[in-house]
């Protein structure tokens, strides 16, 4: 799997909307421009954004509504707590997004578990990068980020839990998820 | 599932039609990704029973008269939303599944915007984020009133008699002039608007005659496409602030402290005395004070008031005006709350980086947000009911319904999530009950308490004022005096202006005569 990591890096920006707690990151992955939605307010979250070096270009939700209806990006990943992810979904779907990948990751046991849904050439090495990179987890998500996105509707699940604890400032249940344009 | 009566067969002939007006596009039929986002995620109960059976989309008045010439034909129900975020309440959902949803949101123009009187002219599809954009981007110097949710609409908000925070926080209040389309396609425009060239639709409410705008809000006797909105003129000073009690009990007095003030207009806004965990749950989860079943435990709670420096009760207000009046009647304030053992005062600056102080001190001043939805997280994967009983502004009122409900909650074994926003001479009692959205037992748990509240409330003699499409017909039957009049009268209503119930059946349990016998 070729990281795609040093290449997000030279063209990342990002939109934090700190009203909802989240930051779009914006990214011209592979052929077709993805985005990223992050939670500004999590710790963990903002691991993702550090790592792909984005910078801040926005603060408000009615941002994410704008660029849902007049943007070209196919396919949105995002790193958010579950409200947030429920804001996403809820502008999505009319617009005619499909749920192409979804994953829970959940410190609330004292250790972490992650539980990803997928389809079946995604879902094995995702979850394996997943635990590989232990507390830096998040940066698994942005290798996979073009995987993720050519995921086809999701059908199989895994479920890995590691000895990782929740780290100072870091939201104890995080949800990550791919919504692609049909 | 087919609306009641209709054959597959002439279903689909309904649809063709209304594609035929409308477009492919604007009718959703098909199962898939859009029909799918006019479900109700956070129903308590199975989804299905809500689940619509198509959404049409409607671009004008005119597409939405002959919307209504096909459903008077075919009988096809229809269930009007404007921007649909009614979540907690039953989201763009429709009450009975078989219902096509109405939804308004492509008539989303802002009509007018007058500064000198300060009002606004919006379509059903107008978001709060839509109109304060608009008004930033011109420089207007007039707030509006957003509830919670910024993505929530101006009308559907309204219609639902939502409220917000500002001075204009009783959103039907601020409510001046509309136009409705009734079941048969007649146009009407209400009090001063039925004048032919009216110069003061949007000045004066009443106009001659009965006045009928309130029987278009929370019923389903017309569908509602434009509303004239009060805005508020920016004052030349704001001032938020906060100020936190530290026992349970503390509502009695808060409450009792507030009525006068409230009365005299020294707190003039919509303000809120809003409940620890609801404060909590902006910031922080559940699990990371208590990963016990049941409520939070007192030595968690303590932990908690004590790390976010928050009180068991913490009242949100704010001061409007020139700063000689600010400073006089802060004067009147911070003395009144100082007889509350224990109360401490903050203002902006006191707490930077606290995102509850944050949202609320925009909402106060009109700016819309999206913070709120985080108390969902409270749970991890959660979804929320509201249940709202109103209270009179009194100490003994207030602690009986604060000590019912979270009784009634701790014994269902959920935490009480609640907070008063007191109106002008009532609270709306706003209890979120949170659950964990994949757990079948929690919802289970949810049901039985929602129950066991409305019959309690309603015992001690205390009606809700809105409530999530499962409970509406449940909420109903609680406003029985005189052997149901009021219900009796609307229905009279509603076989008068729809008499073949093709408009939001059920809704806030009003049922035309030919179909009470689907109430559940
Ligand atoms: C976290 C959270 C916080 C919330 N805070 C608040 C709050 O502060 N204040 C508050 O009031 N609510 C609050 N709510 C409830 C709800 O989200 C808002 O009231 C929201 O504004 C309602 O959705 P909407 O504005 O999109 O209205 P819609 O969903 O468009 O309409 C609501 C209902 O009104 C009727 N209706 C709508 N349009 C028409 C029309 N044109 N003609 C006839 N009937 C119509 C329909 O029955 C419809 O179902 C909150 C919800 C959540 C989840």
């Amino acid at each position: 799997m070729p990281t795609r990591r040093a290449f997000l890096q030279s063209t990342l920006a990002v939109i934090a909307l700190p009203a909802v707690g989240l930051s779009i990151v914006h990214s011209a992955i592979a052929a077709r421009p993805l985005r990223f939605v992050i939670d500004g307010g999590c710790a963990v979250a903002r691991r993702l954004a550090d790592c792909a070096g984005a910078t801040l270009a926005g603060d408000d939700v009615a941002v994410l509504i704008e660029l849902l209806n007049r943007d070209e990006a196919d396919a949105w990943i995002g790193l958010t707590r579950d409200a947030q992810r429920f804001i996403f979904e809820t502008l999505a779907r009319p617009r005619g997004f499909e749920l192409r990948y979804a994953g829970t990751h959940d410190y609330r046991t004292g250790t972490l578990q992650h539980r990803v849904v997928g389809d079946l050439a995604l879902i094995a090495p995702h979850t394996q990068a997943l635990a590989a990179a232990g507390a830096n987890w998040p940066t698994a998500l942005l290798d996979y980020a073009a995987l993720l996105s050519r995921s086809r509707t999701p059908g199989d699940s895994a479920r890995i839990t590691t000895a990782t604890l929740r780290p100072p400032g870091s939201a104890d249940y995080l949800t990550s998820w791919c919504w692609r344009r049909s | 599932m087919l609306p009641p009566n209709l054959t597959q067969a002439d279903f689909d002939r309904a649809m063709d039609e209304l594609r035929a007006v409308l477009g492919r596009e604007w009718v959703i039929a098909e199962d898939g990704p859009r029909r799918a986002s006019y479900r109700d995620p956070f129903a308590p109960r199975d989804v299905d029973k809500s689940e619509p059976t198509a959404a049409v989309a409607p671009a004008n008045v005119s597409e939405i008269q002959q919307v209504l010439t096909i459903a008077r034909q075919y009988r096809l129900p229809l269930w009007p939303i404007s921007t649909g975020r009614n979540f907690g309440y039953g989201g763009p959902a429709p009450r009975h599944a078989g219902t096509v949803v109405l939804d308004l949101k492509r008539m989303n123009r802002i009509i007018e915007v007058n500064e000198k009187h300060a009002y606004a002219v919006v379509e059903p599809g107008v978001s709060y984020f839509d109109l304060y954009r608009y008004l930033q981007a011109r420089k207007i110097k007039l707030w509006m009133d957003p509830a919670a949710p910024g993505w929530g609409g101006v009308m559907g908000n309204l219609v639902d008699r939502g409220a917000g925070y500002t001075p204009y926080g009783e959103h039907f209040m601020a409510q001046c002039g509309m136009q409705v389309v009734l079941a048969d396609g007649t146009i009407v425009e209400t009090a001063m608007g039925a004048t032919p060239n009216a110069k003061a639709r949007h000045l004066y409410k009443y106009g001659h005659g009965a006045w009928v705008d309130g029987i278009f809000t929370q019923s389903n006797f017309g569908i509602v496409t434009q509303i004239g909105i009060w805005l508020m003129p920016e004052p030349p000073g704001y001032r938020p602030y906060l100020v936190t009690f530290p026992h349970e009990d503390d509502i009695h007095q808060i409450t009792e402290v507030l009525r006068p003030l409230k009365l005299g207009m020294l707190v003039p806004n919509a303000a809120t005395t809003v409940g620890l965990i609801w404060e909590a749950a902006v910031k922080v989860s559940r699990a990371q004070y208590y990963d016990g079943k049941g409520p939070l435990p007192d030595s968690a709670r303590k932990r908690l008031a004590s790390d976010l420096n928050i009180g068991n009760w913490n009242f949100y207000a704010a001061l409007y005006g020139p700063e000689a009046i600010m400073n006089n009647n802060w004067k009147v304030i911070e003395e009144s709350f100082r007889q509350v053992n224990g109360a401490k005062f903050y203002f902006e600056a006191d707490r930077g980086g606290d995102p509850a102080f944050a949202y609320r001190a925009q909402l106060m001043r009109g700016i819309p947000n999206m913070t709120e939805y985080s108390l969902l997280n409270w749970v991890g994967a959660g979804s929320h009911v509201d249940f709202s009983p109103i209270s009179p502004v009194t100490g003994d009122g207030a602690l009986k319904q604060f000590h019912i409900m979270r009784d009634l909650c701790h014994r269902h074994g959920f935490d009480y999530i609640g907070e008063f926003l007191v109106g002008w001479r009532d609270m709306h009692h706003i209890l979120m009950l949170v659950f964990e959205r994949n757990d079948e037992e929690r919802k289970r748990a949810v049901r039985e308490l929602f129950e066991a509240l409305v019959n309690e409330a309603a015992q001690a003699g205390y009606g809700e004022y809105r409530t999530h499409l499962d409970y509406m017909d449940a909420i109903a039957e609680t406003y029985h005096w005189n052997e149901r009049a009021l219900y009796r009268s609307f229905e009279m209503m509603k076989d008068a202006l729809d008499p073949q119930g093709i408009l939001a059946p059920g809704k806030s349990g009003i049922w035309a005569g030919r179909s009470h016998h689907k109430r559940s």
